[in-house]
């Protein structure tokens, strides 16, 4: 057929048309290639016809030949909107603000989002976005161009390795990417590395300072293990002593452990009672039938109402009854003293902080009616260095000093 | 001579079984219900109004009648017709 649309574009005209020959108007006017539609007649001299709006002045010689006369009814299309847009110009005004406004606020930055920052102060950011005119309410044309960006946060921002600037509709988001440092060692005080306890050296290991003990050698209670003077009497210098000294220390632990055992194991049966609790009065609803099971645990868990942060004397019980199992196992000595080595390893190795045992042995076992009694020895290897600041200036002389006393 | 003619393209078209509207200028009409009438090689309007429409064929005419008649569109062969159609009518010479 044809296309309204187009007609519309090239806009038309509603014609009345008055006139006896109304059949040979249409007749000449399509002959001479001008497109009519939608006619209509009614009775011998009266008819409505559409035409386009380029062809009406070609219509103007055909009426004169058929004795007809047109009056232009409606004008529709696009070349008659203006006097339409003159009619309704509030309404396109609004549509024209609703655009404009869409268009700035679009524009507009909303939010500045920073991503990554994890040491690096949130606030800092943004203070160093604002200073190159990254900030909420400015419009996105005033925006530095994303390198220069880019580029600027990675100079002032020293802690980070990488900053990425990106523009998302309304949102900025700065993307900070923090450089790994690695945590700087607290400058050391000059000490001494002493004994913590009475040892045998196992092994030593000087990072800084100097070598006082060595191998296989019993040391007591705060000897100097590795000294934080280096040097000789006339020319010395001091050093936080540093290093790793282990030594193997003897400890000696009792242990008891019941011939009886009752490890709590649960056979996975269970019997559930529920209750309705008004006030501390609770009316049982639920499990009134028998409980299939004589050895179990009971665990309870009430609920009570609450509203806002009042209580109120309303709620219900649930009460779980779990059958236990209810073998006791008897241990035979061999398994008692297996236990009680492992309990006792890891009563020693509970006492030391980072050691290991070297050495283990029953030093004495005893049967009391249900308990064995164990005694045990143990070396342990472990770091027995602790550090002791140097105070004094002239360390030799008081050195000699002491040496003087003892 | 004009007869003549016509009995040789008559000829034709049923030998090679050719649609007649084609070679013997006749109007091919589509009708939709009542409320459409689609007409092919008509040769001009000869009378219009609400209640009939009377078109020229190169052999005699047509008569549509029926009620609120519209002449949707038209051109030089083809016209479409809208309304509620009662009655197409052929009418020889």
């Amino acid at each position: 057929m044809y296309n309204r649309g187009q007609e519309w574009f090239k806009g038309y005209l509603i014609l009345e048309v008055t006139g006896k020959q109304l059949e040979r108007l249409i007749n000449l006017s399509t002959a001479a290639g001008i497109t009519v539609w939608n006619i209509h007649r009614f009775g011998n001299d009266y008819g409505k016809m559409n035409i386009l709006l380029e062809d009406f002045f070609r219509l103007r010689p055909l009426l004169k030949k058929t004795d007809c006369r047109v009056h232009i009814k409606e004008r529709v299309g696009f070349p008659f909107l203006g006097q339409k847009i003159k009619r309704r110009f509030a309404f396109l005004l609004g549509v024209f603000l609703f655009v404009i406004s869409m268009l700035i606020l679009s524009n507009i930055v909303w939010q500045v989002d920073i991503v990554g920052n994890d040491k690096v102060e949130k606030d800092e950011i943004l203070e160093l976005a604002e200073e190159i005119g990254i900030k909420k309410g400015v419009l996105k044309y005033t925006l530095p161009p994303i390198e220069q960006a880019q580029r600027f946060f990675s100079r002032e921002l020293e802690q980070a390795s990488w900053v990425g600037v990106e523009i998302r509709g309304t949102r900025v988001v700065i993307r900070v990417v923090e450089k790994v440092v690695p945590e700087k060692e607290k400058p050391l005080n000059p000490r001494h590395l002493v004994a913590a306890k009475r040892a045998v050296i196992h092994n030593i290991f000087v990072e800084r300072g100097q070598q006082k003990v060595q191998v296989n050698q019993v040391v007591n209670k705060g000897d100097i293990l590795i000294s934080g003077i280096v040097g000789n009497e006339n020319n010395y210098r001091i050093v936080p002593a540093k290093g790793k000294v282990m030594g193997e220390v003897w400890y000696e632990t009792e242990i008891r452990v019941p011939l009886k055992q009752n490890p709590v194991s649960y056979t996975g049966k269970k019997h559930e009672n529920f209750y309705l609790l008004i006030g501390s009065y609770a009316l049982k609803i639920k499990g009134y039938d028998e409980i299939p099971f004589t050895d179990y645990k009971t665990n309870e868990e009430k609920t009570y109402l609450k509203w806002r942060d009042y209580r109120i004397p309303l709620g219900w019980k649930k009460e779980v009854m779990r059958e236990k199992r209810g073998d006791f196992r008897k241990l035979t000595l061999e398994e008692a003293l297996e236990l009680g080595k492992k309990m006792a390893r890891q009563d020693v190795l509970r006492r030391v902080e980072d050691g290991r045992i070297k050495e283990e042995k029953v030093l004495h076992h005893q049967v009391d009616s249900d308990k064995v009694y164990i005694k045990m020895h143990f070396a342990v290897i472990e770091d027995i260095a602790v550090e002791q600041t140097i105070i004094d200036q002239s360390p030799f002389e008081e050195e000699n000093n002491n040496k003087h006393d003892q | 001579m004009k007869n003549w003619s016509r009995q040789i393209k008559r000829a034709i078209t049923d030998a090679l079984d050719l649609p007649q509207d084609v070679t013997m200028e006749m109007p091919r009409i589509t009708m939709i219900g009542h409320v459409q009438l689609y007409i092919e090689n008509h040769r001009g309007v000869i009378q219009f109004h609400d209640r009939e429409l009377r078109l020229l064929l190169t052999n005699g005419q047509l008569l549509v009648q029926g009620e609120n008649l519209v002449i949707q569109t038209i051109w030089p062969e083809e016209v479409l017709v809208a309304g509620k159609i009662h009655t197409v009518k052929y009418i020889d010479d």
